[in-house]
Parts: C-alpha cells; structure tokens; sequence
C-alpha cells in the first residue's frame, strides 16, 4: 500500500513536472496566437463575390503575415501563418518511439474523422505537420476569442497527455495480458 | 480475396442480435443486444487512471442478463441506431472471438443498418471494423432491404427489390417502403406498436379474468399465450360469436406450475388468443393516441410514394420481424388492403363517369416462415454470392481512402 | 473475457440439439481457418460432422490419427467427406449427449493438441521423438515444435497484415518476454522480428520477411507433465496474441472517444450562448426573451 503511494506521488511529480516544462512554450503559443488572431472580413481582390481564406487561397502577398515556428525542440513545434482573415495553424506532436508515431497517428486520424463537429480544424494536415486548424474571421465573429486560444492550448496539452497515457496503459495491458497467459501454466 | 471460408453475418437489432454464418439457413446465435459492463461510477476515468484490463470484464447477449446483479447493464442500440459506440465495439469484439469464434482478418464481414442511418454512424462502424479488427472486407447493407431479398428463396419469388417491408420486432413497427434496392426515405411510417403492447395487452386481460396466475409469472405466461396460441381472426364479432356458441372447442385449459412455490395451478386461454394481434387492426383497443390501423398506414405509406413505383409496392409487401409471425397475418392484412384499393379505384371509376377503366391492381403480402430472422437470412443469403465479394468494401481501399468509402453500399444486382 | 475458449459454441449447441427431427446443413468456420461442416444423413438419423483445416495433413500425421481414434472411437470415419480432412458421424440415439457435444466441440482443439500430446508423451516415456515437427497451419503461417533434451521448444511463425499491428505486437512479445522473470515455473518466451530464430536452422520451408514475427516458447518439464492443460494453452497463443492487440486497439478508441468529447466541450465553451431564447412562464405560456 505504503510502496502504491510513493509510485502514485512520484507519478504525481513527473507530471507536475512534465506540465510546468511545458509552460513556457505553451505560454508563448498563446501570446503568439492571440496576437495573431486579429481578422477582419475581407473579400477576395479577384474574384467578386467571393470570400476565401486569404491564407490558404494565397492571392496576394501584401494580405500575408511572415509565418512564425515556435519549438520546443526538433520534433514538437506549432506553424502559426497569418493573414488578414485568417490565421492557420499547425501542430507537430513529440513522438518519441515508433509506438508514439503510431499512436499520434491514430489519434490524428481519429481527430480528423470527426473534423465536421472541431468547425476549425483543418482536415488536411500542413504538409510537414501532424495536425492543423483554420481561423478565418467568421469564426472569430460567432466564437470567443481567448476562449479559442484556450482550445488550442488545451488540444496540445491533450494530445501529447493522450499520447503517453495510450502509451502506458497500453504497456501495462500487454504485462496483464502476457502474466494472465503465462500463469495458466504454472 | 476469398478464402474460401464463409462471410460472417451479424444484424444487431434493437431487442435481439442475430448472427452467423453466410450460407446457413439459421443464424447460429440470437442473443439479447444487451451489455453488461463493469459498474463504472462515473462515465470514464482518464487512460492514466486505469491500469488494468477492466473493459475486458463484460458479457453480453444472455449472459449478460444472468450477470445483471453485479455488473451494469445497457443495450448500446436504441431505436435500431447505434448509441454507444464503446460497448458496440465490446459488443462486436465478444459476437467474434467468444460466439462466432473466427479470426476477423479471415472473414468477410456483412453488418446491417436501420432506414435512414446517418452515414457517419457507417463511418464509425466502419472505423471499429476496419481498424480494430482488420477485417478484409465490409459490406453495411439496409435491414429493409434484407428483408426483402429473404423472400427470394420462395417458390414462384421473382428476385426484385422493390417492395414494401413491414417490420415489426418488440418496440416499435415500422412500415418501409424500397424501390430497386432504395429506401424511399420520405414515406417511411412508424406505428408505436409492437410486440410489447400486445404481451402487455394479453397480460392485462389475463389478470382481470384468471386470478389463479401467480403474479410474479403473468409476464412470462402472457408471452407464451402470445407466441403459441395467438392467431388473427378474419372478423372480430364473429370470432366472438364462435367462442361463446362452443367454448369448448377455442378455450383452452392450461395446467401450470408456480416456479417458486411449485404449487400447481391452472387458468384458460381464452379471447386473447385473437385480441392480441387484433390491436394491429384496431388500435383503439389499447391506444387512445394512436388510431390507424396498420393496414392503412400501409395503403398510406404506399400512397406516399412515387406513383411510378406503387404498383411494385403494392405487388410484394414483406413481413419482417417476431410480431408479424401470427397466424394468418399475413392474410388478413391482405384482404384489408386490397379492400381500401378496390374501394379507391372504384370511386375514382364512378367519378370519372365510366371513362376511364382502371387495370386491376395487384396487393400481395408475402408471408414466410423465416420471418422471425428474416433481415439476418436475406444477409446470409447475399453474403454468400460471389457478387457479395465484388461489392464490398476492402481494407486495402480503406486504409488508402478512409471510412468515406463505406457511406455508400452498393445495391445488389437482382439478376 | 481474457483467455480464449477451446471448445467451438455453434458445434456444440448443434450436436446437443440434435435429435433427429430437423434438416441439418450448416457450414460455419472457427479459428486459424478451420471450416466446419455439419449435415444430416437423409433419414436424418445421423449427423456428419466434417472439419476442413490446412494444418490437418502435418497434424493427422503427427499424432493426430491416433489421438483421435482414442478420443473419438468408432465415431471417426476412416475416409472423410469429399472437400474435408476429418469426418465424425453422430448417431441420434447416442447416449450422454451433452458430454458427447462437449467431446465433439472440442475436435478442433484435439486435432491441435495432438502432435504436442504426442511430443510430450514421447518425453515422458523416454522415447525418441522427431527432432522438429513443422505444421504448416494457417495460409501463410506455421508453427514448429522442436525438443531438446527434455525441453520442448515450440516455435510460432506469426504474421501480421497491418503495419502497426507489427508495432502494437512488439509490445505484447516484449511484455511476455519481460513478465516471465516476475513468474516461477512458467515457460519462457523469446521473440524475433523478420529472421526466424536459431532453432529453426536448416528447416526447408520456413518464411520470413519485414511482416513475420517468430516467437519461441520453452516448455520445461513441469509443463509436459500437465500435458492436456499446456497443449490447451500453447495452441491458442497466436489467437491469444492476436485477440488481445485487437482488444487493445478497441480500448484506444475508447480512450480517444472519450478525450475528443472532452476537447469539443472546450471548443464549444467558446460559442457564446444563444441570447434570443424562448422561455416559459410557469403558467405554461411562452415568451420570447429579446
């Protein structure tokens, strides 16, 4: 019992610790992104009638932002490139092992087949990039703003917590499974 | 791609799951579409929280009901749509590796869906399928439409799959009616009732008049009343007549055990044995809201439809389902329909002063003995053409376009 | 449910509900693409139960003949149906049917256990045994049993058709592998991807390639010597293994099912909150609120 409870509260501590080594890289996406989320409509310079993501359409340069990577390291990094009205972000996840590249996978795909109901989420990642959402200037009307940078957070926050807990339990199920097995013979 | 071993069938309806075997003529299991999980406080603890191997503690079908005091049960399909996709994917991982006993990567996979299923829930089955269980192929086919390829296997059946299905299980009844393999979405009815009503019927009238049943067994001996004695009876007052002038020879005595006490006891069958389905006819008898006799909720849906099909529709209506089993069902719905048919093409003669003749319209209602599982044998019977192979989805299409492609299922040749 | 069962359901409730009255013609399958087929005769007395399996060949040949003689008796039929490998025929007046269904059920797990039961025999009694069986069971997998001594190595060719599962299967070998040093009088078990194991050196026939996982399971003495229970469990092991990575798979979605409702609450935290509602009065009247 004593033994669980140091195992919990060591347990307790790595992920305290995980968390407050993300701050500052999470702390600086969400500058970065609630200075970049400041759109306006703006209706195509080409075509009339027509109103498209200056960002992904690409029509004219003076309507873009420079790009900014923020990284943590080489493999955890966000893509934020901004334009007049809209802003797209990308994500790429840490993947450690190739168990996490599979799992991070899994987890993209299965994000992606529900895109229609996460209304910013971009069904295409960036090439380059594991995960990324569009903000165009309409959704900022319908939605709170620093509520949508909490999402944001909140989703890199999440998906690296799903990562490793996929992970763990998924380790600790194969002990179950192969003990559970391999006790029938003795 | 076909190895030769037989397709695997499974229809998950909202009471009972069938499944088997393509090929068979049974479906090896009919089992409750019933869960019985771990008692979870709460819905889910984060993956962090959990260290075992808890969602692999779970029965299902009648061991679940027999488990019922230390686990939580739920059925995770309600209204013939998928709820919970987690116990579903229990559901499914159990049907295969403790029932059926196949190796999913071995076995095409035929599944059923209900009329109007949103095609994201076919996305979803098809991500459980493909991804968790590697099957080599899928095939997401309309109950409705099962049902109707079920009767091609009758004598005299022409293979079509236009029709008009009648689907009435333990919940709820639907009336469908499908032109060359599609549901016409639009005219679908429902009528809310089903062969729960008519058990909760016989035993109400069971109770007044026999106070001998132990009340702890009205449900189960109402059940057996329905499912052995019950009949439709041409006309309701006739029937009536016939029972009082020889109660003799339509009243029947049963003798009876209590399974508790094992007291001996006994009561009679009487009326009930036509009241029961009578209320298919006449919902009046038990129903203050609902008033429309299911013959002409049929003649209705049918009118519903584009005028070009109806005489297809009106030409093979298929009985589907537990509660269409009674004797002579069939039969009477016939007569019944046809009776508001003639009488519409008769007025519309009159009305026309004699003008114009109207060609006889056909009304057929097609009864078959496999009625009860007729969704899960008109399954077994597609599933084992090789066309079945042709038209399924397959992992490798899947894992290069994604579950989109299991949003549209290809309709089954009739040739 | 954890382990897997032995016996196959639909057999027995077959044979068990056998009586003679009704028309039998099924045909249903059972793992490692194992194809039963039952009938009965035309008279309806007497219910052909015939099984089709790759493995039945190198298995009949291997000790399964007579295992099954000695375990079915004058039900086996020396010549099996046209298009199957072994025939039993059931009469239906044979007595003690549920212990006869139980036996029947079991037909594919006995034709399975057979060669290990023969091996283990062979140790026992101090007899000479073949120095490797090969048992070419499945469409692109075999399993091989080799002794040594009195150790028995049995050796799975296990094949996996989707890339992550190789991954996912690393996990589970490894965790069988690392949880044998935490357990007293258990087999143990290596694994290689790709290359089969030494053991297997000089075997004609063997596969390997990017996709074959071999895993090699030491039987100990103590083992042999339960020789029904361990021949039960080792044959199961692939559809053990296979069983539970697909559990695995399922529990994933389970968990992401749950984090993807949890983000879009998050997201729709961000909507704000329709303002235009109608409400009702509690006499039961509605108002718009503006």
């Amino acid at each position: 019992m004593i033994i669980r409870m140091i195992i919990l509260i060591i347990a307790a501590t790595i992920m305290v610790h995980l968390t407050t080594a993300q701050v500052p890289y999470l702390n600086c996406i969400r500058t970065t992104l609630t200075a970049a989320i400041c759109l306006e409509n703006f209706a195509s310079q080409i075509v009339e009638r027509h109103n498209k993501p200056e960002v992904e359409v690409k029509t004219n340069k003076e309507l873009l932002l420079n790009p900014i990577v923020i990284a943590r390291n080489k493999q955890e990094k966000v893509l934020i490139e901004s334009s007049i009205n809209s802003v797209r972000i990308s994500v790429s996840i840490k993947k450690s092992d190739e168990v996490e590249v599979i799992l991070a996978k899994k987890f993209v795909r299965f994000l992606v087949q529900r895109a229609e109901n996460f209304i910013i989420l971009r069904r295409k990642p960036v090439e380059g990039y594991d995960i990324s959402f569009l903000v165009t200037n309409f959704h900022t009307e319908s939605m709170f703003k620093h509520k949508l940078v909490d999402f944001i957070i909140q989703f890199l926050e999440d998906i690296d917590r799903e990562v490793s807990d996929l992970k763990i339990t998924l380790n600790s199920r194969a002990r179950i499974v192969a003990s559970e097995y391999l006790k029938e013979y003795a | 791609m076909n190895s030769g071993l037989p397709a695997v069938v499974i229809d998950n309806g909202t009471g009972y799951t069938k499944m088997g075997y393509a090929g068979n003529d049974d479906p090896s299991f009919i089992i409750p579409s019933t869960i019985a999980t771990q008692s979870s406080k709460g819905k889910q603890t984060a993956a962090s929280m959990k260290k075992g191997v808890e969602d692999l503690d779970f029965f299902i079908g009648d061991e679940a009901v027999a488990n019922s005091k230390t686990y939580d049960i739920t059925n995770p399909i309600r209204h013939g749509q998928i709820q919970n996709w987690t116990h579903m994917e229990q559901y499914w991982e159990q049907c295969i590796f403790k029932y059926l006993r196949c190796e999913p990567e071995d076995h095409y996979f035929l599944l059923t869906e209900p009329p109007l299923n949103a095609p994201e829930n076919r996305e979803f089955t098809a991500e459980i399928m493909f991804e968790t269980f590697n099957v080599p192929g899928l095939y997401i086919a309309v109950q409705a439409v099962l049902a109707l390829a079920a009767t091609w296997t009758l004598k005299n059946a022409d293979r079509t799959l236009t029709g008009t299905v009648i689907d009435s299980g333990d919940g709820v009844t639907h009336v469908i009616p499908v032109a060359e393999g599609y549901v016409i979405g639009s005219s679908i009815k429902h009528i809310p009732i089903a062969g729960r009503d008519i058990t909760g019927f016989v035993q109400q009238i069971m109770r007044e008049r026999e106070p001998n049943i132990p009340p702890a067994e009205s449900l189960e001996i109402a059940k057996r009343v329905k499912e052995q004695y019950s009949y439709v009876c041409p006309d309701l007052v006739k029937e009536f007549a016939k029972y009082d002038a020889e109660p003799d020879k339509w009243i029947k005595p049963i003798q009876a055990a209590d399974a508790v006490t094992n007291r001996p006891f006994s009561y009679d069958v009487g009326y009930e044995r036509f009241l029961g389905p009578e209320i298919f006819f006449n919902p009046e008898i038990i129903s203050s809201d609902f008033l429309t006799p299911l013959p002409k909720v049929v003649d209705d849906t049918i009118q519903s439809c584009p005028i070009d099909c109806r005489r297809g529709l009106y030409k093979n209506i298929v009985l589907s389902g537990g509660s269409t089993m009674f004797k002579d069902f069939g039969r009477r719905l016939q007569r019944d329909i046809k009776r508001s048919v003639d009488f519409r093409i008769k007025r519309s003669e009159e009305l026309s002063g004699g003008k114009i003749k109207a060609v006889p319209l056909e009304v057929n209602v097609v009864s078959h003995n496999r009625q009860r599982y007729a969704v899960w044998f008109g399954g077994s019977m597609l599933a084992s053409t090789p066309d079945f192979y042709n038209l399924c989805h397959t992992k490798a299409k899947y894992d290069e376009i994604g579950p989109s492609i299991c949003r549209h299922n290809p309709v089954f040749s009739t040739a | 449910m954890i382990l897997l069962e032995t016996s196959n359901r639909i057999l027995f409730d077959e044979v068990f509900n056998f009586n003679g009255e009704k028309r039998i013609y099924n045909i249903f399958a059972d793992f490692d693409g194992v194809k039963f087929h039952t009938h009965t005769s035309e008279d309806k007395q007497q219910l052909f139960v015939s099984i089709q399996f790759k493995g039945a060949a190198d298995l009949l040949k291997n000790g399964g003949q007579t295992y099954l003689k000695a375990v079915y008796g004058p039900l086996l039929q020396a010549k099996p149906e046209p298009g199957y490998d072994i025939t039993l025929i059931i009469d239906v007046n044979a007595p003690n049917k549920e212990e006869l269904a139980h036996k029947v059920s079991q037909l594919k797990r006995n034709l399975m256990a057979a060669p290990f039961l023969m091996v283990f025999d062979a140790i026992e009694s101090k007899k000479a045994t073949p120095e490797i069986i090969s048992i070419d069971y499945r469409s692109d997998e075999s399993f091989y049993i080799k002794t040594q001594g009195d150790n028995v190595t049995v050796i799975f060719d296990i094949i996996f058709k989707d890339s992550d599962d190789i991954v996912l299967s690393k996990i589970f070998l490894q965790a069988f592998v690392d949880v044998r040093k935490t357990l007293n009088n258990v087999p143990s078990v290596s694994f290689s991807q790709k290359d089969p194991p030494l053991e297997l050196k000089g075997v004609r026939g063997v596969r390997a390639g990017v996709n074959h996982g071999f895993v090699s399971i030491n039987l100990f003495p103590g083992h042999i010597k339960k020789a029904q229970e361990t021949a039960d469990l080792i044959q199961t092991f692939r559809d053990y293994l296979h069983y539970h990575i697909k559990c695995a798979k399922g529990y994933m979605h389970t968990s992401m099912r749950n984090r993807v409702d949890g983000l879009l609450q998050v997201l729709n935290r961000a909507k704000p909150e329709p303002v235009n509602t109608v409400k009702r009065t509690f006499k039961g009247k509605f108002f718009k609120q503006s």
